[in-house]
């Protein structure tokens, strides 16, 4: 993973490095000591949770605080936070793709690697609350059609697989653009950017036919990352319990989403500029047109928070008024008017106001929405749980408090996604060479010629 | 020679097997005999347990038996009397098998020395009102099958998602191969 200036000579054949390839492939070099440290760090937090993760499968989900009437927990909430932001990721990039948006060309890359590494951790959480990983393997065998949780499984594969398209074709010719420069990369890298590379020469035909899949992954992957956090909600609303039966839970779910996987990838671009420099090519234009969305998002998901409850206390009763009463007044009020503030009310105001409608501002209202998220998920799962239909026995207290293996095994699962990410951003342009220099041609040459049709230009040059 | 041995030895085998059933006594082998019969207006499995003699066998403890699909169900269990009858009631919400058939299994329990001696009867199921229908309805999470609709719909969403990824990858195997 490391790039060295001394290991091969470069070739005078060769063009100079563009201005973007140089400022991009700097990105590619070796880890700097503190960021060694952080990875060492992080690593050792995946490597405990690992740990944990032995320690339940010797000792079953005992060690966890589900229970008979806590069947979801910790686990159930990171997941549907993680596939959450994966949607938002690819979906956001494809919705600027086919809508034209110039400005997305330094985002879209690295919204759509979040979606990638959301995806990857995901899915095993699923596995690791199911208790025994064969469980996944019946699930596969023996799942039954009419069960949402099938429909969810077929949805993540699917959506995975074409997030993993989605993300790759549009590199390709950025694949080229690295095997091609002078920068002395090791011989299994080259090796790598060859392979990925696919013999793009930059030719019409070639052009064609990836500007052509491109356009056709956009179109397809919106409906599937619908379906994905839809099929999510209808996991809970096809379940007769209070707070999930509900006919907006579907459309909720993907608004939601979307609010924290733009706050996801504002985070992360925030990282991004400020680890590698990239000062140049994420603006501050970029971080205002993308609070203007998570504001958009915010107001959104806040219509719909307040439908859902409103209607709810309005007409309540039994195991509906229980359920509504624990988070307004009960043992997760402080989960819920948390969720409210932190997810909803302070990041609007924070971009609402112009004077903190910065960088800086737009960053703190960002990391308030994915922990207000997280809470909102916790909300979803937990609260309904302890408001069974059925009585329950005497001395029974329906309080779920999360294990220590249950946060360990949290914290490993959002640390390796850090390390997933950084490894991709090492690996990988973090942003695309070719669409930001197609950008900056159309720029100097007054040109008709859409951006989106001049794919490329010459590798290096 | 080497036709002589296996004669012999099937002979000693078959000979031996003859001899054992002969040892055993007339008078501790049991039979049953079984009748579906109606008296009073009550349908009755009418049960004879006689011993190998043909006498009966009295105070012998019989046990009715339905086969399910899971094992067998217990309709009920009489002793015999003197004349070596017993009557079982036959009870009337017995769902048949699709042919309309019962099959019911009647097995001696006691004395021990009788006990597995069994015979079965076929007997007309009285079919029950919504029998013909499966025991899940269609929509059922449990049920077999899922509904056609469903399949359906699932099938071609998927397929078509996973239908245009393989038109992507193939232009993707273009784009490599250069044509």
């Amino acid at each position: 993973m490391s790039v060295s200036d001394n290991e091969q000579p470069t070739d005078p054949r060769q063009p100079p490095m563009s201005r973007v390839t140089s400022d991009v492939v700097a990105t590619l070099k070796p880890l700097s000591r503190g960021e060694w440290w952080g990875v060492g760090a992080l690593s050792a937090v995946v490597l405990w949770g690992a740990a944990m993760y032995v320690n339940q499968l010797r000792h079953g989900l005992s060690v966890t605080a589900m229970n008979d009437y806590f069947s979801w927990g910790v686990y159930i909430i990171d997941y549907i936070f993680l596939i959450g932001i994966g949607m938002a990721g690819t979906l956001m990039s494809a919705m600027l793709r086919l809508t034209g948006v110039k400005w997305r060309h330094p985002i879209t890359r690295l919204a759509e690697a979040v979606t990638l590494v959301a995806l990857l951790v995901a899915g095993p959480i699923v596995i690791v609350d199911m208790g025994r990983p064969d469980r996944f393997f019946h699930v596969l065998v023996y799942g039954r059609l009419q069960s949402p949780i099938l429909w969810d499984v077929f949805s993540l594969m699917t959506y995975l697989a074409g997030s993993v398209l989605y993300l790759y074709l549009p590199m390709v010719p950025d694949m080229a653009i690295l095997r091609d420069c002078e920068m002395a990369f090791p011989a299994w890298r080259r090796k790598l950017y060859k392979m990925m590379a696919l013999g793009w020469r930059d030719t019409p035909r070639q052009k064609q036919r990836l500007h052509r899949c491109i356009n056709i992954m956009a179109v397809v992957i919106i409906p599937v990352a619908v379906s994905l956090h839809t099929i999510t909600a209808w996991i809970f609303g096809m379940t007769l319990r209070p707070g999930w039966h509900s006919s907006i839970i579907g459309p909720a779910f993907v608004v939601g989403a979307i609010y924290s996987g733009i706050a996801a990838v504002i985070t992360v671009m925030a990282l991004v500029r400020w680890r590698f420099k990239l000062e140049a090519y994420l603006t501050p234009d970029h971080f205002k047109k993308l609070s203007l969305l998570l504001l958009t998002m915010c107001l959104i998901y806040l219509y719909f928070t307040l439908n859902e409850y409103v209607g709810g206390a309005y007409a309540s009763g039994g195991s509906e008024s229980l359920y509504l009463s624990n988070m307004f007044q009960g043992p997760y009020t402080l989960q819920f008017w948390s969720m409210i503030m932190i997810g909803l009310l302070i990041p609007g105001l924070l971009i609402v106001m112009p004077w903190t409608r910065t960088i800086k501002g737009i960053v703190t209202a960002s990391v308030l929405v994915n922990i207000g998220m997280w809470l909102m998920r916790y909300i979803i799962v937990v609260p309904t749980l302890s408001s069974p239909y059925m009585p329950l026995p005497l001395k029974v207290s329906l309080i779920y408090v999360p294990t220590l293996t249950e946060w360990s095994i949290t914290a490993a699962a959002f640390s390796l996604m850090v390390l997933l990410f950084v490894l991709f951003a090492k690996l990988f342009p973090i942003i695309s060479i070719w669409e930001i220099e197609a950008d900056d041609a159309h720029a100097a040459t007054p040109a008709t010629t859409d951006s989106r049709q001049a794919l490329g230009g010459s590798p290096c040059a | 020679m080497r036709l002589t041995l296996f004669t012999l030895a099937v002979a000693i085998t078959f000979g031996t097997a003859v001899q054992a059933q002969q040892a055993t006594a007339p008078s501790s082998r049991t039979r049953l005999t079984v009748e579906r019969t109606v008296e009073e207006g009550v349908d009755l499995l009418l049960v004879t347990a006689v011993d190998g003699g043909g006498q009966p066998l009295e105070g012998v403890v019989i046990g009715a038996y339905v086969k399910r699909l899971f094992g067998e169900l217990v309709i009920g269990r009489e002793t015999t009397f003197d004349d070596g009858t017993a009557y079982i009631a036959l009870p009337k919400d017995l769902p048949p098998s699709k042919s309309g058939r019962l099959s019911i299994l009647v097995r001696v329990i006691q004395p021990q020395d009788r006990a597995g001696t069994q015979t079965q009867i076929e007997v007309a199921g009285v079919p029950l009102a919504g029998a013909d229908e499966p025991p899940f309805p269609h929509r059922a999470l449990w049920a077999s099958h899922s509904p056609f609709l469903l399949t359906t719909t699932v099938t071609v969403l998927l397929g078509g998602v996973w239908l245009t990824y393989a038109f992507v990858l193939y232009q993707v195997r273009c784009i490599r191969k250069g044509i």
